[in-house]
């Protein structure tokens, strides 16, 4: 049965590709697509494709499959969507780990090269908080703190040379001082460091702050971005540029397809990501992740610029951090 | 005891019951497959619970994390490839019997070990999740440095054969571990440019082909000589254990479950770790039995399997008390948790009086279903080594290659795979050990991480690992554990030098 | 003994590479990480060739023999394990080539034969039974994107999985 089924639906195929080719555009898409998150199963940015890919498959019309390919930080998901062909089958998940592989020069391919972003969807914003028994009040103190005491104050991350050693080590050289940023594996084992006292300094997204901040356990001293947070609980907290520290990154979300991509299929695809994004039940994820507080949201034009401009400032602190491959 | 028969009604109903044995089954037939994880079958159930209340959800998330911790153990015993890297302890003990023809037995005792170790972590984490959850805070890197060395002092118990030879296993295995990029500062250690090698090299796939795929080979070599009645005969037993003689183990039970209760709740170790230490202290205590460790002793299953069940409520700890998962499922569950509008942290169970509750229901209604049914169904599986050896051995080659493959879909795995099974066919012959290389990788980057972590805290001094009661406690008792089998042996000698 | 002479040279050799490349690590940027980046494989690298040059000697006085199949390729047994092994390359390296379908109906059958399995049509059930439930299972239900092989059979293969 299994085998006849085999036999029929290779046959079809068969005659599916000897039409295929040409007809390629206008019928797209007559198969599942693939969307590459270039993450382990279970992340952050993991959990955001997944409920994202499933809101859009109905857009699209065909299923849209998670596929994660986690090796090699980031660079394998990047070289499977790379190496697949730009047909528009292939999406790809992108966050701020990908240009930083490219500002790092980490790999042989050129992210912004071969890429073609689609849309931006979303922001998380990143906050900086302290124990409550820990001594500083506010951001201020801890600025002088650190500025008297270079390298003295801990602050925990997740890996070396990714975004929360640029997020740490970027705003301490806005706000002009240092820190002694140390990694740990996982977000659990750092939030534990803080909570138990081994760290100082703690940074994460919202949604991870947020039920620290109302336990009271975490006191929160900065939001990064231009204005304060439209959140009950954090609108005590000042923004980093209300206190003049000109650093407002925090990580992102969005797509791309690989260059070559024909524009049909490429419209096709920011159309029914367009609608995805407005559907209600995309806007129900974003307000239970607490995700795009701050509107992340770019068309692929302003999305190109943007990546243009964080791969600069990328390239600019790790290289001050030694991190830049020649 | 109102919210307990709040979650009493949302846990047993029609709905909950047909979740629960889905769930369960489905979390053992991933884990019982390499290369699928416990995190994966959960993010697969992930589209089912958004329609569901709050309550079905967590029914169902909790039934497929222990059906996983529990499903490991299956192939860990029948094809020696842990399923799961939590199993990777039950192959030490869990092959030899069913290579025996007690592959039933052992099945058995996997279940029910599983089920005892969730209930145990269940009851505890009702009474004192808060309590333990202060646990999760006062392990730093301090004690993590001295958890890890008792990690490593299994090999005095894994390793009996050769302990030179196991030793220098243990640091081949330190060694891979280091490989990649550090994760202290960021510097490429060892991979020479290539970037399959900066995430390091995965310990599923090590151990897949240390395990399976060199086991393989080895058979293929014996199989013109040997009695292969046992296979193509079907003599295959199935038979379970009896129940008296499981009572008889009842002490390895409680301290496995202890120890992995423990375990569980710290943050940074995860089932593995305490699946090797529980088989090590099982191995240490019961030294004397007439069955050795490594040969068959069922103690040797019952051990990492109740304490890698145990792990599942120990887990769950931090994760609804203080929002910091305790292993990388609990992670994907308090994903989860966000989806279905919870967010775990210190207000969840303030909040939410019932759902610790639920979630203890659940736990304790799935591991009641694997022990009743669970064992009946586990060991159809051992049906498999009736196959003729001709077509098992290919048969777990390809399993393996899919398992391998599967981890992070990358096709560098499948080599890495490959190139162990060659390494740990020729470890098989010198007499090296492929468990204790296996320890030394996967303890390899705590034992690392944690020292360099506390002397970068202590500005430079290792002060702190002597000054903080905990780790000072852990680490006598890690080198005790390690110089005392030394010791031993020197004092036997001393009392018979003719021999 | 010869061989496990060798296997030491070997590994001897690895352990020595590895230390020369953990001594060329820079050291840290960071004062208070004392250890570095090369400490602890240093100190592994050391302990290493150590607990080796003990293994060796202690091999140079026992004499003990160690028999290994795979390297006796005029032996039955020699023969059907280093066959084996060349089959579970040749498996990896077309995966990527024909697909995971046909390179594991391929496989299944050349290598459960040459074990020593001689009924032909078993093994052809068996081959076609194990290669849809692996594909089954993997590709559909829990959706691995397995290798699906190059130009036109990747095409046909997103009609199976």
């Amino acid at each position: 049965m299994i085998l006849r089924n085999l036999f029929t639906s290779a046959a079809a195929g068969l005659a599916l590709v000897a039409l295929g080719g040409a007809a390629g555009a206008q019928d797209y898409p007559r198969r599942p697509i693939e969307m590459v998150v270039p993450f382990g199963a279970g992340g952050a940015s993991d959990i955001f494709a997944r409920q994202f890919a499933q809101i859009a498959s109905k857009y699209l019309g065909k299923p849209i499959s998670v596929i994660n390919k986690g090796g090699a930080g980031t660079i394998e998901g990047m070289l499977y969507a790379y190496s697949a062909p730009a047909d528009g089958y292939t999406i790809l998940e992108v966050t701020p780990s990908l240009p930083i592989v490219e500002a790092r020069n980490s790999s042989s391919i050129k992210f912004r090269a071969e890429f073609e972003p689609i849309m931006k969807v979303q922001a998380d914003v990143q906050l900086i908080g302290v124990p409550k028994s820990s001594p500083y009040k506010t951001i201020e103190e801890l600025v002088a703190f650190g500025k008297a005491n270079p390298k003295k104050l801990k602050i925990g991350g997740i890996s070396p040379g990714a975004l929360d050693d640029y997020i740490a080590n970027g705003f301490a050289r806005a706000a002009g001082f240092t820190w002694n940023y140390v990694p740990y594996r996982g977000a659990s084992v750092m939030k534990a460091a803080v909570l138990g006292g081994e760290l100082d300094v703690y940074q994460d997204k919202l949604i991870s702050f947020m039920s620290l901040v109302e336990s009271g356990d975490i006191r929160p001293l900065v939001v990064l971005g231009e204005k304060r947070l439209d959140v009950p609980a954090l609108k005590d907290v000042p923004s980093s540029v209300e206190k003049g520290i000109n650093f407002t990154e925090g990580s992102w979300r969005g797509f791309v397809v690989k260059k070559g991509t024909p524009e049909k299929v490429k419209k096709i695809i920011i159309e029914a990501f367009q609608k995805t994004y407005e559907d209600p039940a995309y806007k129900e994820v974003e307000k239970k992740e607490m995700t795009d507080i701050v509107p992340g949201y770019e068309t692929a034009e302003q999305f190109k610029k943007s990546l243009d401009k964080e791969v600069e400032e990328y390239r600019a602190v790790f290289t001050e951090l030694g991190l830049v491959k020649k | 005891m109102d919210v307990f028969i709040q979650a009493l009604g949302e846990v047993f109903n029609p709905l909950s019951v047909v979740l629960v044995v889905a769930g369960t089954v489905f979390g053992m037939v991933c884990g019982a497959l390499p290369g699928i994880s416990t995190s994966l079958a959960i993010i697969l159930c992930l589209p089912f619970t958004y329609t569901m209340t709050p309550a079905a959800a967590v029914v169902l998330l909790i039934a497929v994390y222990v059906g996983g911790a529990c499903g490991g153990s299956i192939s860990a015993i029948l094809i020696k490839s842990p399923g799961t890297p939590e199993a990777v302890a039950t192959t030490f003990d869990g092959y030899p019997m069913a290579q025996k023809g007690e592959a039933g037995i052992a099945l058995g005792l996997a279940v029910t070990a599983s089920s005892f170790g969730t209930i145990f972590s269940a009851v505890v984490m009702l009474i004192a999740a808060p309590l333990l959850a202060t646990v999760a805070l006062s392990f730093q890197s301090a004690e993590y440095f001295g958890l890890s060395l008792i990690g490593l002092s299994c090999i005095t118990s894994i390793a009996a054969k050769d302990q030179m030879k196991a030793a220098l296993s243990v640091i081949l295995g330190l060694m891979i571990s280091t490989i990649g990029i550090d994760s202290i500062n960021g510097t490429e250690r060892f991979a020479f440019g290539q970037p399959f090698l900066l995430n390091g090299i995965n310990y599923i796939s090590v151990m897949i082909g240390a395990f399976a795929v060199a086991e393989v080979l080895k058979n293929i070599e014996e199989y013109r000589h040997r009695d292969n009645t046992l296979h193509e005969g079907g003599r295959v037993s199935i038979k379970l254990m009896k129940f008296a003689e499981m009572v008889k183990m009842w002490s390895t039970f409680v301290t496995a479950s202890i120890i992995g209760v423990i375990i569980g709740i710290i943050p940074a170790a995860g089932g593995s770790i305490s699946s090797l230490i529980a088989y090590g202290e099982a191995s240490r205590t019961h030294k004397n039995d007439p069955i050795k460790f490594g040969e068959g002793n069922p103690r040797g299953v019952v051990a990492p399997e109740a304490s890698n069940n145990a792990g599942v409520g120990g887990a769950l700890v931090p994760t609804m008390v203080l929002g910091i998962p305790g292993s990388p499922v609990t992670a994907v569950i308090m994903a989860a948790f966000i989806i279905i509008g919870m967010r775990p942290g210190p207000l969840l169970l303030r909040e939410q009086p019932v759902l610790l509750n639920t979630v203890f229901l659940a736990l304790v209604f799935s591991a009641l279903l694997l022990f009743v049914g669970g064992r009946f169904v586990t060991r159809q599986f051992g049906h498999i080594l009736k196959l003729p050896y001709p077509l098992l051995g290919p048969l777990i080659m390809a399993l393996g290659l899919v398992g391998a493959y599967s981890l992070q879909n990358s096709f560098y795995d499948v080599i890495v795979m490959f190139v162990f099974g060659l390494l740990g066919y020729l470890f098989d012959k010198f007499r090296y050990s492929s468990p204790a290389l296996i320890l030394g990788l996967i303890l390899g980057e705590l034992v690392e991480n944690s020292l360099r972590k506390q002397i970068i805290i202590g500005d430079g001094s290792a002060a702190g690992f002597f000054n903080r009661p905990i780790s000072l406690v852990i680490l006598v008792t890690a080198v005790v554990i390690l110089v005392w089998p030394l010791i031993g042996a020197v004092l036997k000698k001393k009392a018979k030098p003719a021999a | 003994m010869a061989a496990e002479l060798v296997f030491n040279c070997l590994l001897g050799l690895l352990l020595v590479f590895y230390l020369v490349q953990a001594f060329m690590l820079p050291p840290s940027d960071n004062p208070a990480d004392v250890l570095g980046a090369g400490g602890f494989p240093i100190i592994l690298g050391v302990l290493g060739l150590i607990v080796l040059l003990f293994v060796t000697l202690r091999l140079l006085r026992t004499r003990t023999a160690t028999k290994i199949p795979l390297f006796e390729l005029g032996t039955v047994d020699g023969r059907a394990v280093a066959i084996n092994v060349v089959l579970l390359l040749a498996y990896l390296f077309v995966l990527d080539v024909i697909g995971f379908v046909l390179a594991t109906l391929a496989y299944l059958p050349l290598a459960g034969w040459f074990i020593g399995y001689r009924k032909p049509a078993m093994l052809a059930i068996y081959t076609v039974a194990v290669t849809a439930s692996l594909t089954l299972v993997f590709g559909v239900l829990f959706g691995v994107p397995l290798p699906r092989g190059a130009g036109e059979l990747r095409e046909l293969s997103y009609l199976i999985y």
